[in-house]
């Protein structure tokens, strides 16, 4: 099997090809910008690893990263099992959390469809905080799962009221339904038992501060999945995009696109959830982003969007950390301080439109 | 693609065992002991620990300086209204007068959203924390830096078997402080004082049980909140004999909500609520202005209120898990209801 790059326009678009297993279209300025924004998470990455409460000297930091075996017991500990994985696990999170996002803007064709703003968070959180409140004994990594149970009943409720998963009354049967969720939210931080209640809310603040290799190993299954499958359909969602009788016509089965777009956004955000708690805005904004700075073709959208939720959760997380130590502000109160912003913003620009 | 995870993983846990083994020892000739801790966990911690964090302001932090234990760290709050914005202790700042600026002692962020890099920076032999750090993923992290025992406080918890009132609990994280002798001393001093106090009471009113007091608090949400467990203000209440109204003795949880149309049914010769000298917006107007805007005209048929009786105590300062509080409750009771006249319940009548 060789890979092959088959020109499709000399000057604006390429193919990538294994085979005859794999064909990605692509434009190099497409690339290039992406090369930039993963440059921006590097960067990034090297200027907050240095940096903590634990007084560490930037050589001793990299000592530590590139040469273990002469790090201190301190080195190690501070760098690989506290900054490492919360650095990573936070592009992980953004990254699924704003692919989970494009998808859902994707398939309801409406820039301000989110996981968050449709229920498809909530669902996720009243599952799994159900199975924490009353002490199920159910251990963390099935929380995934119960998270994607929570989420996918939810989305087919609301599919199941709007009949299709386009437009703006989409969006706002979400929005109903993800409002009925929080009540049942409250309800359970009302009558649990106070100290589940207290780890609950902690939780559901949207913090990365419990980072672990495990709560990463948890989640990485779930985002190999979930953005191999949204890798996979970028050219039917592309397609799609033409309508309904030309995509038909192109051999693209829509009803069964959506279906597995909207599955993949649920798996995503519920293993978002369930390894970090709520954390919000991320797939309304890095979309956005991605199609200002990337591209908006899917494959664009959805690699530009991955890039960009990891650059903004990085940011979130790395700020609520440094800026105001040890006081640590969790990245979803950083986040919704970014978000809630861009969302009134984006509802006055389609005020005219809604 | 294969996703090779058993070799990653194999590979990162072996680095994290080696980490944690490397962090954990203890320090050169330290003496060490096993505790069960309040989740049943079994911790080897040292028999006199040198550099303690603790992680709970008014039911660990509190104690432990009360015990002029070994305490180099702690997690705090910071309120714009208190102390200036500087971080404090709940508890231990209006019972004891802590101040993290006037002292060595570290402050390492709040209570369950700590600094775990300031508490690395510490180098903790011990650290105490409540039982919600095993339950947000951030037990490993702790067990990383030093042994970390955890203590339960919430009086509804299944998983805690033994005794769970503020003294049992002080007396548990003075065990594992090391510092179960200063415990012990002060406690038979406390226990002269209530002896000496319960005699009073017996001497003033007879039989205390006929008495009739109850907590109440009105967060303004439009219900009252009734606990019957509300640390040393109900553990003093029982200590010195007072009885508490029908609604509250027979509730089966540790607090009632109540609607004000339950109100009149929480008769008593005396009502407590609880306010903040640190914080204006809890003073005692302001939550007296509360309960006339839930019902207005409510003290023509609650007695304790009607005749004067609806009285106020600090709730920073009852709070903690300390000889301190339960000395500042007992004073209060004390000058409140013991030591002055009172109109009681079955001597008045009632607006219908």
């Amino acid at each position: 099997m060789t890979a092959v790059e088959v020109p499709v326009s000399p000057r604006r678009q390429r193919t990538f090809r294994i085979g005859r297993w794999l064909s990605l279209p692509y434009r190099p300025r497409t690339i290039i910008r992406g090369a930039i924004l993963i440059l921006v998470i590097m960067a990034i990455v090297g200027v907050v690893l240095p940096m903590g409460s634990f007084n560490l000297p930037a050589d001793r930091v990299w000592r530590a990263v590139f040469n273990p075996a002469a790090a201190s017991s301190d080195e190690l500990l501070i760098v690989w099992e506290f900054r490492i994985p919360r650095i990573l696990l936070g592009i992980l999170i953004g990254a699924m959390l704003a692919v989970a996002g494009a998808l859902m803007q994707s398939v309801t064709r409406n820039g301000l469809a989110d996981p968050g703003l449709i229920g498809v968070t909530e669902g996720a959180t009243v599952v799994i905080l159900f199975t924490v409140i009353i002490d199920t004994g159910i251990p963390p990594q099935w929380y995934p799962a119960l998270g994607m149970v929570g989420g996918a009943l939810v989305a087919a409720f609301v599919l199941f009221l709007t009949r299709r998963a386009v437009g703006v009354k989409f969006v706002l049967i979400g929005i109903g339904v993800s409002a009925f969720l929080s009540a049942g939210i409250s309800i359970f931080l009302t009558y649990g038992n106070i100290s589940q209640v207290q780890s609950a809310m902690v939780w559901m603040a949207g913090s990365l501060a419990p980072a672990s290799w495990d709560i990463i190993l948890r989640a990485l299954p779930w985002a190999i999945a979930g953005l191999a499958a949204a890798v996979l359909t970028t050219r039917a969602t592309d397609a799609s995009l033409l309508g309904h009788t030309a995509s038909t016509a192109l051999g693209i089965r829509g009803f069964r696109l959506r279906i597995i777009l909207i599955v993949t956004s649920v798996a995503l955000t519920a293993a978002s959830v369930a390894a970090v708690g709520t954390l919000g805005f991320v797939g309304l904004v890095a979309p956005h982003l991605a199609r200002f700075l990337v591209g908006a073709n899917q494959s664009a959208l959805i690699a530009g969007s991955a890039a960009c939720g990891a650059v903004l959760v990085l940011l979130a997380d790395s700020l609520g950390r440094l800026v105001f130590a040890p006081i640590q502000i969790p990245a979803g109160i950083v986040m919704a301080l970014i978000g809630v912003p861009f969302f009134l913003w984006l509802l006055w620009r389609r005020r005219h439109t809604l | 693609m294969r996703f090779p995870s058993r070799p990653l993983r194999g590979l990162l846990l072996a680095l994290g065992s080696i980490v944690a083994v490397m962090s954990v020892q203890p320090a050169f000739g330290q003496a060490m002991r096993t505790v069960t801790d309040d989740t049943g966990r079994e911790v080897a911690i040292p028999v006199d620990p040198q550099r303690i964090v603790s992680l709970r302001g008014e039911q660990i932090t509190a104690p432990l300086l009360e015990l002029g234990a070994n305490l180099v760290g702690a997690g705090g709050v910071v309120s714009p209204a208190i102390n200036g914005g500087q971080p404090y202790v709940r508890g231990a700042f209006d019972i004891l007068d802590f101040r993290f600026e006037a002292s060595t002692i570290a402050f390492v962020g709040g209570d369950n959203d700590f600094d775990i890099e300031a508490i690395a920076a510490l180098r903790p032999d011990l650290i105490i924390a409540p039982a919600v750090a095993a339950a947000t993923d951030r037990l490993p992290q702790l067990e990383a830096i030093a042994p970390t025992v955890l203590l339960i406080f919430a009086t509804n918890d299944p998983r805690l078997t033994g005794g769970n009132t503020s003294l049992e609990r002080y007396r548990r994280v003075a065990d594992w402080a090391g510092r179960l002798e200063q415990f012990n001393a002060l406690e038979a001093a406390f226990a002269d004082r209530l002896a000496r106090y319960r005699t009073i009471v017996e001497a003033t009113l007879g039989d205390p049980a006929r008495v009739v007091v109850s907590h109440i608090d009105n967060h303004g949400v439009g219900t009252y909140q009734v606990l019957r467990h509300y640390d040393m203000l109900t553990e003093m209440i029982d200590a010195l004999g007072f009885a508490y109204p029908a609604i509250v003795a027979e509730a089966t949880g540790p607090s009632v909500a109540m609607s004000a149309e339950l109100l009149p049914q929480l008769q008593t010769d005396f009502l407590i609520s609880t306010f903040r000298s640190a914080s204006e917006n809890d003073y005692p107007d302001a939550i007296r202005a509360r309960f006339d805007e839930t019902l207005p005209g409510w003290q023509e048929f609650v007695h304790a209120a009607k005749y004067g009786q609806h009285i106020f105590i600090d709730r920073e300062q009852m709070r903690t898990a300390t000889f301190a509080s339960a000395r500042y409750v007992l004073d209060f009771l004390m000058a409140n209801i013991v030591l002055r006249p009172f109109t009681a319940l079955g001597e008045a009548t009632l607006a219908p």
